[in-house]
């Protein structure tokens, strides 16, 4: 059908105008308006070609500048590495203050969690158990970013296992999303912040608790959603759910796509308002870019 | 001759490197620069009047390189930007070239409004029917990050293309 289609606007052009195909370097500036329908012409075949082959010819010129790309990366992340120290310095003090508050807290964290160790460790066991939820991992790197910044280009395709919609996670099990296209070689990883991106989570208390306080409240559920340039905010909390800064972001694998338990971030701003149906949040996203050569793509957990 | 097209497909090879791999760590407040829009531009804004190669090699050149990196099968790209070219072609058409020192002042609006129309179609495109999300601080960071780019550019093509006082030569 689509080879039908590009015979058929070749053949209307040479219909139409016949010197189009005659005149391809005539000089005569007469033929102004010919020249425009010619570089339409040129344009929409040229397109053609590319869309029936689309695949191949995406793996085929990714094969090709994949070296230059990795190198550019690298030199990217060397650059943003030298650069952040400069930028950082700018927000010491504030940081310093803010360290030393979570440091006390810290602390009086550390003896509430260690008496909480035990039974912790006891239910994931039970739970690791129960799930059976041994990934099966293909480790990966990015080799560069889409001009939209949401996007980056692993080096492992269908020739490695890789599906669309497979999760793709870091060592320390950040997520940080999804494969949206698949090429033989390579492909295509829609991060959780794209603006289209929505993931089901639940947030996790990170308040010391206290003699007295009720243990068995029930999980709170929200989602993550993109807002574009690597940053992602909290939607859909119920008002009355207690949510603070600091709590932890993780995947509660309820739309199926991606498995529970992996980090996304931690509660920085809250926006809570009587009018709206539910409150939001900022998210300080565990998203790193100097990670990204290091990741992993979940090949067994695809679940649609 | 033949070199000028080779450095006008190198060019925007290496900008699409740079772009996608160093400036994807360079990125200021969410933006990054499309350096092949802007290489783009640059070959369809000083491109002789009567002369249409050099062109359509860069809409044929960027827009499969945009698109090959895109998120979107081929196409969008390719033919926004040679509705872009099209448009350019034909102000610079009726826009006089006589007087050099005043090309910046149309320069400037016309590659800000093409950029503009270029990342609109595209997101528009992508984000359809969900329009609120094309629109971002993101799409004005990576606009003016661009512009910083191509007026570097903008100097450098004018002091690489300068005409010569034809005046001067009347007394040598």
């Amino acid at each position: 059908v689509k080879f039908v289609c590009v015979g058929f606007v070749i053949l209307v052009l040479f219909l139409i105008e016949p010197k189009i195909f005659m005149n391809l370097y005539s000089k005569n500036r007469n033929l102004r308006w010919k020249n425009a329908v010619m570089t339409g012409a040129i344009v929409l075949l040229f397109t053609a070609g590319l869309f029936l082959f689309e695949s191949p010819i995406k793996n085929i010129f990714f094969s090709m500048v994949s070296p230059l790309l990795q190198l550019s990366w690298k030199a990217g992340d060397s650059t943003s590495s030298l650069l952040s120290p400069v930028l950082a310095l700018k927000n010491s003090t504030t940081d310093r203050n803010a360290l030393q508050q979570q440091n006390e807290s810290l602390l009086l964290q550390v003896a509430s969690l260690q008496e909480s160790l035990k039974a912790y460790q006891e239910l994931t066991q039970a739970a690791q158990s129960t799930q059976g939820e041994n990934f099966k991992l293909v480790a990966t790197g990015a080799i560069g970013q889409d001009s939209s910044s949401d996007f980056i280009l692993i080096d492992k395709g269908a020739h490695d296992g890789i599906a669309e919609n497979m999760p793709v996670i870091s060592a320390d099990r950040v997520l940080y999303g999804k494969v949206s296209k698949v090429y033989q070689d390579f492909s295509q990883v829609m991060l959780v912040s794209h603006k289209s991106s929505v993931v089901d989570v639940r947030i996790e208390s990170q308040a010391i608790a206290m003699p007295g306080d009720d243990l068995s409240s029930p999980p709170i559920f929200g989602a993550i959603k993109g807002n574009g340039s690597s940053s992602v905010y909290l939607d859909l909390v119920p008002l009355d759910a207690q949510i603070n800064q600091g709590d932890a972001i993780i995947t509660s694998g309820q739309e199926g796509v991606f498995p529970k338990n992996l980090l996304i971030g931690k509660l920085s701003v809250i926006h809570k308002n009587d009018t709206k149906p539910f409150q939001t949040a900022d998210i300080q996203s565990f998203l790193d870019p100097k990670k990204m050569d290091n990741l992993f793509v979940i090949t067994n957990y695809l679940r649609k | 001759m033949w070199t000028k097209y080779f450095f006008i497909a190198a060019g925007l090879l290496l900008a699409l490197v740079l772009q996608m791999g160093l400036f994807a760590h360079l990125a200021v407040f969410g933006g990054v620069p499309n350096l092949v829009f802007v290489i783009f531009f640059l070959v369809i804004f000083f491109e002789p009047a009567n002369t249409y190669f050099e062109g359509i090699l860069a809409v044929l050149m960027a827009g499969f390189l945009l698109d090959a990196t895109g998120p979107l099968p081929f196409g969008p790209s390719l033919i926004t930007l040679a509705v872009i070219y099209g448009v350019i072609k034909t102000i610079r058409h009726f826009v006089s070239d006589y007087d050099q020192s005043y090309f910046l002042f149309y320069f400037m609006p016309m590659f800000l409004i093409s950029y503009f129309f270029y990342t609109t179609v595209f997101s528009a495109l992508y984000y359809f029917p969900d329009f609120k999300l094309v629109f971002g601080l993101d799409l004005v960071a990576g606009e003016a990050y661009s512009l910083a780019f191509v007026l570097i550019g903008f100097y450098l093509y004018q002091k690489i293309h300068k005409k010569p006082d034809r005046q001067l030569k009347l007394f040598m």
